[in-house]
């Protein structure tokens, strides 16, 4: 380097700088770009240990969501979130309006899961439990199922439009279709009672509504999982934008080791005495992935880590009399400490105890039992007090005051109860024509309130007056709201 | 038998405007209608809703749906003018290389 720069050279302390910036090379835009061509992708299928795990959670995730609609539970759904009646029905746990908290914590509690998840595994979600994944796979087995795999299906897309091709397409959309209004109508059925729902869809009687919607998943499912597929998350996903922010040198991606697999070559390549590595470039990596991608490019975005290519690289290492985990689930620092990627316990321990996943860990947990025991503590009895602002303050018999509240007293446990009001907070004060009131299991029950109070014992104004309402089967259920007596001058 | 070259013959899809319009602006918008219906009907019971100073007398699921297609609507319509302005943005300067 030239001791004196010359004033249109940098100095070194710029070139220092200088050298820290990223080389970043222009390339040209590829397929991932929207503007694009687009091959149709037609994944061949692959049988391995993801591919299994793949299918269990299918099975998993469909029992539950076609099944649990059906469960009953005290004479009712186990699951509705019943939108006409405006409650929330899961399990032995009824959640009215006024329980909205829960929906925020829920959420809260789903984030973080999802954070936590992607620290640790990576996009494990994308690949074995999201909707879009689950109801592609099931679609693409149909597909598959009728018109054979990859290479048969390429050559029917080739094909010119013929009787053949007529009938399998006319088959495969139709049964598609039975798909998606089945999920469309399971759908439904969490927010309408799905047994109803089933009786108004035989007798033709269905609400305009419920078709409405029962229609609009149903083409949402069809179009997701039988069309769009891979392109949801690649162009519309926003969780597989964001991902990279979750990620760090310790979390599980599905990678290939460049420095066992390259330079890549054939058996013949390796006869003939040319240095190659462990990759035969037999490309079932790439024919296997659902979005498309080669693996051995490094981590994409499109990179949905459901693990397919490990399954292919494996029978093809089998085949080949070679050590499995050419692609692996592993993680970037154990790919640049050139370690194998099957490691002990320890090690993988490791990875998983660092501080941003304890740190989420932590959250989690505390949030989860801040919820249970908010849930397990919950008076099953809500009251609401409003001051009947049509009837002010009035003199009634006996030279007293009345004011009159509006009450609403919700049961939210699934047993009838019968409750006891009074009132404390002004010395003297009572209710006229107080009886017992009796709520229906998770029902409500409106009524007007008469307090009346001894004119003299108050200065005109406004007075903090409470309402107890107490059960009478349960002591500890009990509510107590506070509000204001008027006393008029 | 020889493997015919599939590269030759395979079908090739561009996303049109409507493909792009549809991720775009109709996609985001879905999601944040989706969270915004929640939020707001969690809060707000639909039948104590006044429409131009009438209480509504739309059955709830009427409202539920109305509210839905609106709030899809509104978020649709600002999804379309952000895509709208971000395609219309100058190239950026040389701070971000890659992009046009």
């Amino acid at each position: 380097m030239a001791s004196n720069p010359s004033p249109g050279e940098p100095s070194p302390g710029t070139e220092t700088k200088r050298a820290r910036v990223i080389p970043i090379t222009e390339v040209a835009p590829d397929e991932g770009s929207l503007y694009a061509a687009r091959k149709k992708i037609q994944p061949r299928s692959i049988q391995g240990r993801f591919n299994t795990v793949r299918w269990a959670m299918v099975w998993i995730t469909q029992l539950v969501f076609y099944g649990l609609a059906w469960l009953p539970w005290n004479d009712r759904q186990a699951v509705l979130f019943h939108l006409v009646e405006r409650k929330f029905y899961i399990f032995g746990l009824v959640l009215w309006p006024q329980d909205v908290l829960y929906l925020a914590f829920l959420l809260i509690i789903s984030a973080l899961g999802l954070f936590l998840v992607t620290a640790v595994a990576g996009r494990i979600w994308c690949g074995y439990a999201c909707p879009q994944s689950v109801y592609t796979e099931i679609f693409m087995w149909v597909e598959r199922r009728l018109e054979g795999d990859r290479s048969a299906r390429m050559k029917l897309d080739a094909a010119p439009m013929g009787a053949r091709k007529i009938g399998l397409r006319t088959a495969k959309y139709g049964i598609w279709a039975a798909i998606a209004l089945w999920t469309g109508f399971t759908f439904v059925g969490y927010f309408t009672p799905i047994r109803e729902l089933g009786t108004e869809v035989a007798s033709g009687s269905l609400g305009s509504w419920e078709s409405f919607w029962m229609f609009f998943y149903a083409v949402f499912t069809y179009v997701f999982a039988g069309h769009l597929r891979e392109q949801v998350c690649k162009y519309m996903c926003p969780y597989a934008r964001f991902q990279g922010v979750m990620f760090d040198p310790d979390t599980l991606v599905v990678s290939y080791d460049v420095n066992r697999g390259e330079p890549r070559g054939s058996k013949k390549k390796a006869r003939e005495g040319q240095n190659v590595g462990d990759c035969v470039d037999c490309e079932w990596c790439v024919q296997v992935c659902p979005t498309g991608i080669d693996i051995r490019n490094g981590l994409q975005y499109e990179c949905i880590g459901c693990a397919l290519c490990i399954d292919a690289c494996d029978q093809v290492m089998d085949k080949l009399g070679r050590p499995r985990g050419l692609i692996a689930y592993t993680t970037e620092r154990t790919l640049l400490d050139k370690k194998p990627a099957h490691e002990g316990w320890r090690e993988v321990m490791a990875h998983i105890l660092r501080p941003r996943v304890i740190l989420y860990t932590s959250l989690l947990l505390f949030i989860v039992s801040g919820f249970a025991w908010s849930l397990l503590t919950r008076t099953p009895v809500k009251m609401n007090v409003l001051r009947d602002r049509a009837t002010l303050a009035r003199e009634v018999e006996g030279g007293r005051i009345e004011n009159v509240y509006r009450l609403r007293i919700m049961n939210t446990s699934e047993v009838d109860r019968r409750f006891v009001l009074s009132v404390d907070g002004i010395p003297g004060a009572t209710i006229a024509d107080l009886e017992q009131i009796d709520v229906p299991a998770t029902g409500s029950v409106d009524l007007p309130a008469h307090v009346r109070v001894d004119a003299e014992a108050l200065q005109p104004g406004s007075h903090e007056i409470h309402f107890n309402l107490q059960a009478v089967d349960a002591p500890d259920i009990r509510v107590h709201e506070k509000t204001s007596f008027l006393q008029p001058r | 038998m020889a493997e015919v070259d599939f590269e030759q013959v395979e079908t090739r899809r561009v996303p049109g405007r409507f493909g792009r319009l549809f991720a775009l602006v109709s996609w985001p918008s879905f999601l944040v209608a989706a969270v915004a219906e929640t939020a707001f009907f969690s809060l707000i019971n639909p039948q104590e809703l006044y429409l131009l100073g009438e209480p509504v007398h739309f059955s709830p699921l009427t409202t539920y749906t109305l509210g839905f297609f609106g709030f899809w609507c509104v978020a649709g319509a600002s999804s379309l003018i952000s895509s709208w302005m971000a395609e219309k943005m100058p190239a950026c300067a040389d701070r971000c290389v890659g992009r046009k």
